[in-house]
């Protein structure tokens, strides 16, 4: 590598500058392609169902205790659950884009997993209690509430905390519509704080830091509620046999954002191989560092290896896999990419192979799809460790949920904050004394 | 207020630690707090830095700032040995780098 020594050297570049080589595309044109995005799907929700049935599905999705694992695609119907996902995500593009927020990679990462988790478990009844609470705290700290926009998107991940109170614990239903939402308020105006505080437990090798959060604060709710004798029941909801059109459905989205991608990327993949040298540690927004187009790239190419993965094994594409593969994809503008998530997946499958589970049932499914909330700890440290976190990944999660009762959706951001808070300390400590050495 | 002070303590912390990485051993910190706005930079001296480096470090000043990433992660920024220069980048309106003479000199500023 050429040095420079003793010579004037001054490269700096100004701001404008600079936005001008990663920022390409403007604003107004990664917004159209988000929100074009949401109203297809939106539309393709007619090819499953007619409208009556879809507002019917609706009804029935929207009243259920959507605690973990509900499947949309069986408690409504295929159509309903995909309107339902591509609603919110349409209704979380406009917000973000009314707060004048950057369509940059945390936003894209959380537009897109609400999407994914709308499918199996988020819906136009849970998310505004919590949104409002968020808003509230932005409010009384007098902030913006764009400030606040990534932790209220991804704070939605307890959802069901609201819809299980309402709907699942026998309370009369005035009452029980005061109380869910009191909590939901609760759980927004506190977030913001507590997200803050505990992305420092993990350092940022937790991909899903609210995932984490979340389940510290269900685990709360979840005590607090069985302190008063209420008790979650196991829930598994799960539609089956549709993977030869999910997988053409899906095929077809992801090819479309390989092309948007190579065309916004000035009709050319280069500059992958730079993106995937990233560790994917937060903060790491390809959209601000390798800008839209290849990060176009990256999202489609992990929506392939994440749907070969669960092809590949066995599974089934149903609500709660498609959220998964969604919120991977989301994260492919934050954080995962190719290099970095398949190492965490082999560890989860190698996991699952050895331990006492299944690879091919919901658990390990879900798993090795969000376990890939751990990608950064391969970018950072190697695949070897890519694969360890992975493996205790996978007894991690299958541990956890039943401290908050399935009422926070991000229950692999739960259980990869865990994992991360053991594994990062113990690696650097390790690494510190072998470079003294 | 509190808070930029609190951020500007960690933004010194990140920076003192890339100087230590580029083999800076003496390294100067100059914080200007003012009504307006806090500039902060810090400088020593070193026997090279590659372009690619300096290149790589503006790109990463130069960010534009973040207010949704800011509030979010700005707690992860100084925190041990891992880089969070693109960080320092979101949270901050300007930042500079420059190498004349020997002299690393990097300069940010934060508006309140």
């Amino acid at each position: 590598m050429e040095k420079v020594s003793g010579a004037n050297v001054s490269t700096a570049r100004g701001r404008e500058e600079k936005m001008t080589e990663t920022n390409k595309v403007t604003e107004q044109v990664k917004f159209r392609v988000i929100l074009g995005y949401s109203v297809v799907l939106l539309l393709s929700a007619f090819l499953f169902n007619s409208p009556s049935e879809i507002i019917s599905g609706l009804v029935n999705l929207t009243k259920a205790p959507s605690i973990l694992v509900t499947d949309y695609m069986v408690v409504g119907n295929v159509g309903s659950a995909i309107f339902n996902s591509s609603l919110l995500m349409i209704i979380v593009t406009l917000i973000a884009k009314y707060n004048k927020v950057d369509f940059n990679g945390p936003i894209i990462a959380a537009i897109f997993t609400i999407a994914g988790f709308a499918l199996f478990g988020k819906n136009m009844y849970n998310v505004w209690a919590i949104l409002l609470g968020v808003l509230i705290h932005a409010k009384m700290k007098k902030e913006k509430f764009s400030k606040f926009i990534i932790v209220a998107f991804f704070g939605t991940a307890l959802g069901p905390l609201i819809s299980q109170i309402t709907f699942g614990l026998d309370i009369p239903l005035p009452m029980a519509i005061i109380y869910a939402n009191i909590a939901g308020l609760i759980v927004g105006l506190v977030l913001p704080a507590l997200g803050a505080h505990y992305v420092k437990f993990h350092q940022g090798f937790n991909l899903y830091n609210i995932g984490f959060t979340a389940g510290l604060v269900g685990t709360f709710f979840m005590a607090f509620l069985r302190s008063f004798g209420f008790e979650n029941p196991k829930t598994l909801y799960l539609a089956e046999g549709y993977n030869r059109i999910f997988g053409t459905y899906l095929s077809v989205l992801f090819i479309s954002m390989l092309i948007l991608g190579y065309i916004y990327n000035n009709k050319s993949f280069g500059g992958y191989t730079n993106l995937i040298k990233r560790s994917g540690r937060a903060v790491t927004d390809f959209v601000v560092l390798d800008g839209f187009g290849l990060t176009l790239i990256n999202m489609g190419l992990l929506g392939f290896i994440t749907m070969g993965y669960i092809l590949l094994v066995g599974g089934q594409l149903n609500g709660p896999i498609i959220g998964g593969i969604y919120t991977v994809v989301g994260f492919g503008a934050f954080g995962k990419h190719s290099k970095n998530i398949i190492p965490v997946m082999i560890g989860v499958y190698i996991g699952a192979y050895f331990n006492v589970w299944e690879v091919n049932t919901i658990g390990p499914l879900l798993a090795a799809l969000f376990g890939t909330t751990l990608a950064p700890i391969a970018g950072e440290y190697g695949w070897k460790f890519g694969i360890l976190a992975g493996f205790m990944h996978m007894a991690m999660v299958m541990n956890v949920g039943s401290l908050h009762g399935g009422m926070n959706l991000y229950n692999n951001g739960f259980s990869g904050g865990i994992v991360a808070a053991l594994l990062i300390p113990a690696i650097d400590a390790f690494r510190r004394k072998e470079e003294a050495a | 207020m509190i808070e930029e002070r609190l951020k500007s303590i960690k933004i010194v912390d990140e920076l003192i630690n890339y100087c230590y990485k580029v083999g800076i051993t003496q390294i100067h910190v100059d914080l200007n707090d003012t009504d307006t706005g806090i500039t902060i930079t810090v400088e020593g001296n070193c026997d090279g830095i590659s372009e690619k480096d300096l290149q790589s470090l503006n790109e990463f000043l130069s960010i534009p700032r973040q207010e949704e990433i800011e509030d979010y992660y700005w707690e992860l920024i100084g925190e041990g040995e891992k880089n969070e220069l693109a960080l320092v980048g979101m949270v901050t309106d300007e930042g500079h780098a420059s190498y004349t003479n020997k002299k690393l000199s990097i300069t940010i500023s934060l508006n309140k």
